[in-house]
């Protein structure tokens, strides 16, 4: 009985993949075995099949396009480093301003007014009570009130 | 088939020093690899999904992958067996994601029910339909249907020609495995081609 050559290697013999060894064994084979002839016939033409599929054609300008995309992905890329690189710097930013305000606070709470500041801000503001009093319908005790509201929030 | 078989054999020399180029700030050698492999990856891609509207995208998505990995390309290896397995990979997910979408909508299995039976009213008349085109529309529904596997081994060899160590390099399966692969893929898509067979004898 005749022993047969295996599938794989008549698929791989189809390639011209096997060794030399195993070539010439196929080579020997192949004139005295019918059903291993078919199938080699049958495999090579599968695969002459797919072969013959023709090349897809590449869109036009495909690199051109594509080389186009990739410079505006990196410009996009710089730009969200710039905004990346300021949102690690914020904080910071906001330490250095909290710390600038607090000084120039401390600064000014030193700086106390002279009796002749609260004397004209007494003046102006008795100044105003009255022209405000006469302008609008209010009770002097009510514009005295908004004054002090309006003071303390400019301070 | 032309363009590829012209390329395969042009030295791997030259895609390193383009790389080397490219790693020193020339662009535009990134494009000259673009231009020198493209063909191959639509062909690969479209061969393997076998959807002609979403191959430029997936080609597009291969190449800024490859743009992206440049730099940290290993140049001991080569460069086109690294482009494969990308551009393969990404066949594979998107085969992936096409079948599962197809298997959660009914417009799906409406159009997969309408290739079916394309196909058995061209086995019950063979001799009616055995034309190139229809042959051609039949060998893509057959790869369609091959298990992953066989799939990836008949279109990297039979229809983009690589050697049975690329495709091993590529895959990362052993030479036994592309060979056994190999013939049961093509066994499987005789099968299913079985009129077409008959009919070339």
């Amino acid at each position: 009985m005749i022993k047969h050559i295996s599938p794989e290697n008549l698929s791989a013999y189809v390639d011209s993949a096997l060794s030399e060894s195993e070539r010439s064994k196929v080579d020997e084979h192949l004139p005295v075995c019918a059903p291993c002839r078919k199938q080699v016939e049958e495999l090579s033409r599968v695969a002459a099949w797919l072969g013959q599929r023709p090349d897809y054609p590449v869109p036009p300008f495909f690199a051109a396009r594509l080389s186009a995309r990739l410079k505006a992905r990196q410009e996009r890329n710089i730009t969200s480093d710039f905004v990346w690189i300021a949102k690690r710097l914020a904080p910071g930013f906001a330490i250095i301003i909290v710390v600038m305000l607090a000084w120039s606070s401390w600064r000014s709470s030193d700086i106390l007014p002279s009796p002749e500041d609260y004397l004209s801000m007494a003046d102006s503001t008795t100044a105003m009570v009255i022209l405000a009093e006469s302008e609008s319908e209010l009770t002097s005790d009510e514009v005295l009130q908004l004054a002090v509201f309006e003071s303390s929030s400019e301070e | 088939m032309t363009v590829v078989m012209s390329t395969r054999n042009v030295a791997a020399g030259d895609d390193l020093s383009l790389i080397e180029d490219f790693k020193n700030g020339r662009e535009a050698a990134f494009t000259q690899l673009v231009e020198k492999y493209q063909q191959q990856i639509f062909n690969l891609l479209f061969h393997y999904t076998g959807r002609k509207e979403d191959v430029e995208d997936l080609a597009q998505e291969v190449f800024i992958k490859v743009y992206t990995h440049l730099a940290d390309f290993e140049t001991r290896a080569a460069f086109r067996t690294w482009l494969y397995r990308i551009a393969l990979n990404a066949s594979i997910d998107h085969s992936r994601k096409l079948k599962l979408r197809r298997m959660l909508s009914l417009d799906g299995l409406t159009d997969w029910a309408k290739e079916r039976l394309t196909f058995q009213n061209a086995t019950s008349s063979p001799h009616q339909s055995a034309e190139q085109s229809e042959l051609k529309q039949q060998i893509q529904a057959g790869l369609d249907r091959l298990p992953e596997d066989f799939r990836r081994a008949l279109v990297l060899r039979d229809m983009e020609g690589l050697e049975y160590e690329e495709i091993a390099e590529i895959t990362g399966w052993n030479l036994g495995t592309v060979k056994s692969r190999l013939f049961r893929g093509r066994q499987r898509l005789r099968e299913f081609l079985e009129p077409y067979v008959e009919e070339a004898k």
